[in-house]
């Protein structure tokens, strides 16, 4: 039988291979993680320098493209199928409304808003 | 056993196949540890029972009460615990799950020509938790009740209620990864499982109708499950997050719950429009109108259904602002829900129409669903809102919706798929009968709650002044006329189990994978592996008539 | 691309000895795994969506408090847990890549770092609970803090920390049931989704502390 679900990779492993040896066959899991780290530091410095509004928008930054590293390379998006991920875009989609559409009511009752 | 196809419609009565899924294994264990999604649905329509019995015996005690305008059968305290169990228990072990775990549990492998759904140990663990959810809850009433209302409205349920809010909380979410596991099972079975030539397009409208509940059962019950977690661990552990002595704003329990139960309503409707349109095209004899539209209606009230739950707090205290978008987004969504409405109609022309008992029971839903859409543009629409806020008419509102709508759509569907499921037929006349009762009695019931709220009659309240007596007498008579309308078929159906006609594959020559298999379906549904090569509801040449 | 194509895998296993009746064939059970997983972790992104929301709304209404209270937490144990969730990722991530290998040898210990890596960060989070405690870092009655929203600072402290933590249990349990099976079914491993799967969900709760990180330990920091 042909057609959905089969004819095709199912999107497993990143990098490596059956073959090759030492740490170069997992090139892409350590240098995903070595920029993991590097984020990681690059979130923890930036805490200490006083920007104001900037920090926590640089927080976030970073925490988002460390998550994005982690689901495209370490969870596969990179190669899933399309199903996949709609999957996994979907909860973000329906999280951004909970947000959007709580902060319409919660930012307009702020007593900056007021004034 | 051969392969039934659609001209043994109408066939009057065949002998019981051999070996279907009910002789498959015989004792207690072998339905208790059954993997196959038609017993577990069997067994989902046993405790749906039960529930409903419980949540309805409820109900009757707050529609006796308000018979009189004094509180004289409950005490306040008493009523309180009376509604909130009818709520709790018909929402979530009754509304919710009804018609996904019954009719969509036994039918969608069915209809799209799989052997199983494709986690069926997921499927019966599912119903474990849901039982053991509603023992919990039968537990919390035994142990003394809960009186916050179905709503959990906070800070009454986490500072002050003293009532058995934790119980229901937990329940509540363990009911809740029940249909998560459901949906979940439903939504990798859609996409996987599909018989070959059963394209995105090919698909019945109450598969979609599935597939767009699934979807909103597992975007939206996580955050009630979230909440229940914040409210049992505020009461248990003193955690405050809801308090408003240390800050707490008791507006984002209202947002997190409704970012929930506003979705909850839109979750019991969809499966009984998917219901209803396969009812009206087989009793009507004709494809069904614009299917594509079909589809996309029900997607857009599944997406759009999302953006509306701020309309519960207009009167809170939300900002003006945020109302304003929540207003205009709930009156987007009667577009979709038009949409459907018209189309329904419109598959009616020059159909060859049957007023059989699946048929009634499908224009009793058209006819109550469009009452409850439409009293919920008034609510939509910000000052009316507010003046009819907490009053009947918004008990009255989504109880045409969730109740008139829902159920009369699950009876319907039931009495449509009865032969499928049992493999014998009912009697007509009596169907028919309490298909006509049902609408009655329901109108009845709930339309004077309309005038009732309007003339500001508030919800929750067991006594009343007396001018209302006459409105509150004749809804209480109508819900024992809607009491008697939801037994009567519940006694034909035992009837017919031993003493009806035995069912062809096809009784109602339609259209549709379902009925190409026997009647009961064999343990793995299917003899030869179905193949699909046309549109759905094939009921007549494309654009002619019948 | 450098994955492995599919049309290996049929030949050096016995496809049918592990498909479930109702799956047509393999790589649509493997499939199905997947997505299954998938689709549960998109309600686990709306389930701590929920609490995320919640923490966005106070740190909105009552900024200075939340700076105050967040500069109590422990930086040095909360970046010491963020590198070892981190490395446990990668762990998990070379696992999943050597399934596929002759000897699941290499597979095995991979995942067994991980799960040591897990529960080093639980030794850790018991540690920093235990001095939360001690210090009355509590938002219930009892607290060395101000009553107010510093509490309610606190309050999604210990409801979104405990709350990982009790994903980070179900992944240790999970990674383990699957270090048992490697051993035990290494054909079923092989064959069907299942490290993968459980590898999905433990890169997920990684995923909840790389937010978490930042935001109950980093706030109000830069004076």
């Amino acid at each position: 039988m042909t057609g959905r679900g089969t004819g095709r990779r199912t999107g497993r492993g990143t990098g490596g291979g059956t073959g090759g040896g030492g740490l170069r066959q997992f090139r892409w899991e350590i240098g995903v993680w070595l920029a993991l780290i590097l984020l990681m530091g690059a979130t923890l410095g930036l805490a200490y320098l006083p920007m104001g509004a900037g920090n926590p928008a640089a927080a976030l930054a970073l925490a988002l493209a460390k998550l994005l590293l982690v689901a495209v390379f370490y969870m596969h998006l990179r190669s899933s199928r399309p199903v996949v991920r709609l999957a996994a875009a979907t909860g973000l989609v329906f999280l951004v409304a909970l947000f959007a559409l709580t902060l319409a009511d919660v930012l307009f009752r702020l007593p900056a808003a007021w004034q | 056993m051969t392969m039934a196809t659609e001209s043994a419609a109408f066939d009057g009565g065949p002998p019981a196949p051999a070996g279907s899924y009910l002789t498959a294994g015989r004792g207690i264990a072998s339905w208790l540890l059954t993997r196959d999604h038609k017993r577990i649905a069997l067994l989902y329509m046993v405790t749906l029972t039960l529930f409903f019995v419980i949540g309805g015996v409820s109900a009757a005690l707050v529609r006796l009460e308000l018979v009189t305008p004094q509180g004289d059968l409950l005490s306040a305290d008493g009523y309180n615990q009376a509604f909130t169990l009818h709520g709790i228990v018909m929402v979530w072990f009754f509304l919710v799950p009804l018609i996904p775990v019954s009719l969509g549990n036994f039918l969608l492998p069915l209809m799209i020509g799989a052997k199983d759904l494709a986690f069926p140990r997921l499927n019966l663990f599912s119903w474990y938790l849901n039982a053991g959810a509603g023992l919990l809850v039968i537990y919390a009433l035994v142990a003394g009740g809960i009186d916050t209302g179905w709503t959990f409205y906070t800070p009454f349920s986490t500072v002050y209620s003293n009532s058995h809010v934790f119980l229901a909380a937990v329940a509540v979410f363990v009911a809740g990864f029940s249909t998560i596991a459901t949906a979940l099972n439903f939504v990798v079975t859609i996409h996987l499982l599909r018989a070959p030539g059963l394209t995105w397009f090919r698909l019945p409208l109450f598969v979609w109708a599935l597939y767009a509940t699934s979807l909103m059962m597992l975007l939206a019950t996580p955050v009630l499950a979230m909440v229940l977690v914040l409210i049992a661990l505020e009461r248990v552990a003193g955690i405050p997050i809801f308090d408003p002595a240390q800050g707490g704003d008791p507006l984002l329990f209202q947002h997190l719950f409704w970012f929930y139960s506003h979705p909850a309503v839109y979750i019991m409707i969809l499966p009984a429009m998917g219901v209803v349109t396969e009812l009206l095209t087989c009793f009507a004899r004709r494809r069904v109108f614009g299917y594509r539209f079909m589809v996309y209606a029900l997607l857009g009230i599944a997406a759009v259904g999302f953006l509306v739950w701020g309309h519960h707090m207009f009167t809170s205290g939300q900002a003006a602002y945020a109302s304003v978008i929540f207003s205009m987004l709930s009156f987007l969504v009667a577009v979709p829900s038009a949409i459907k409405v018209f189309n329904w109609t419109a598959t009616f022309y020059r159909g060859s129409i049957r007023f059989t008992s699946g048929m009634l029971y499908g224009l009793g839903f058209v006819g109550l669903f469009t009452m409850g859409g439409l009293t919920g543009l008034f609510l939509a629409a910000i000052p009316i809102d507010i003046h009819v806020h907490d009053t009947a008419f918004i008990v009255a509102h989504f109880h045409y919706i969730m109740v008139g709508a829902v159920v009369t759509a699950f009876y319907g569907g039931l009495h449509f798929w009865w032969p499928k499921i049992t493999g014998r037929l009912y009697p007509e006349g009596w169907a028919r009968f309490a298909a006509i009762l049902m609408f009655f009695g329901f109108n009845l019931t709930f339309f004077p709650q309309f005038i009732l709220g309007y003339l500001g009659m508030p919800r929750r309240y067991h006594s009343y002044p007396a001018e209302f007596q006459v409105w509150q007498v004749l809804s209480s008579g109508g819900s024992a006329v809607l009491a008697l309308a939801y037994l009567l078929p519940m006694a034909y159906l035992a009837w017919s189990l031993v003493w009806g006609r035995r069912a062809g594959a096809n009784p109602w020559g339609a259209a549709g994978l379902e009925w190409r298999a026997a009647s009961p379906p064999p343990e793995h549904n299917f003899t030869d592996e179905p193949v699909v090569d046309g549109p759905p509801y094939d009921y007549h040449p494309q654009g002619g008539p019948t | 691309m450098s994955s492995r194509p599919d049309s290996i895998r049929p030949d050096s296993i016995r496809a049918d000895s592990i498909r479930a009746g109702h799956f047509p064939d393999l790589p649509r059970q493997r499939l199905a795994g997947e997505l299954g997983m998938w689709v549960f972790l998109a309600t686990e992104i709306l389930f701590f969506g929920g609490l995320f929301t919640g923490y966005a709304v106070y740190r909105l209404q009552y900024p200075d408090a939340v700076t105050e209270a967040a500069r109590h937490t422990d930086v040095l144990l909360g970046s010491v847990n963020t590198f070892l969730l981190l490395t446990s990722s990668l762990l998990v991530a070379l696992a999943v890549a050597c399934q596929d290998r002759p000897g699941l040898r290499l597979c095995r210990l991979f995942l067994g770092g991980a799960i040591a890596l897990g529960l080093g960060f639980l030794a850790v989070k018991a540690v920093e609970y235990h001095a939360d405690l001690a210090e009355g870092l509590v938002p219930w009655p009892g607290s060395s803090l101000p009553p107010g929203p510093q509490r309610l600072f606190f309050a999604f402290y210990w409801a979104m920390t405990g709350v990982h933590a009790v994903h980070m249990t179900v992944g240790i349990a999970l990674l383990g049931w699957m270090f048992r099976d490697l051993r035990a079914r290494p054909k079923l491993m092989r064959g069907t989704a299942r490290l993968e799967v459980a590898g999905l969900y433990w890169h997920f709760v990684d995923a909840v502390w790389i937010f978490l990180y930042p935001l109950l330990y980093l706030v109000g920091r830069a004076q």
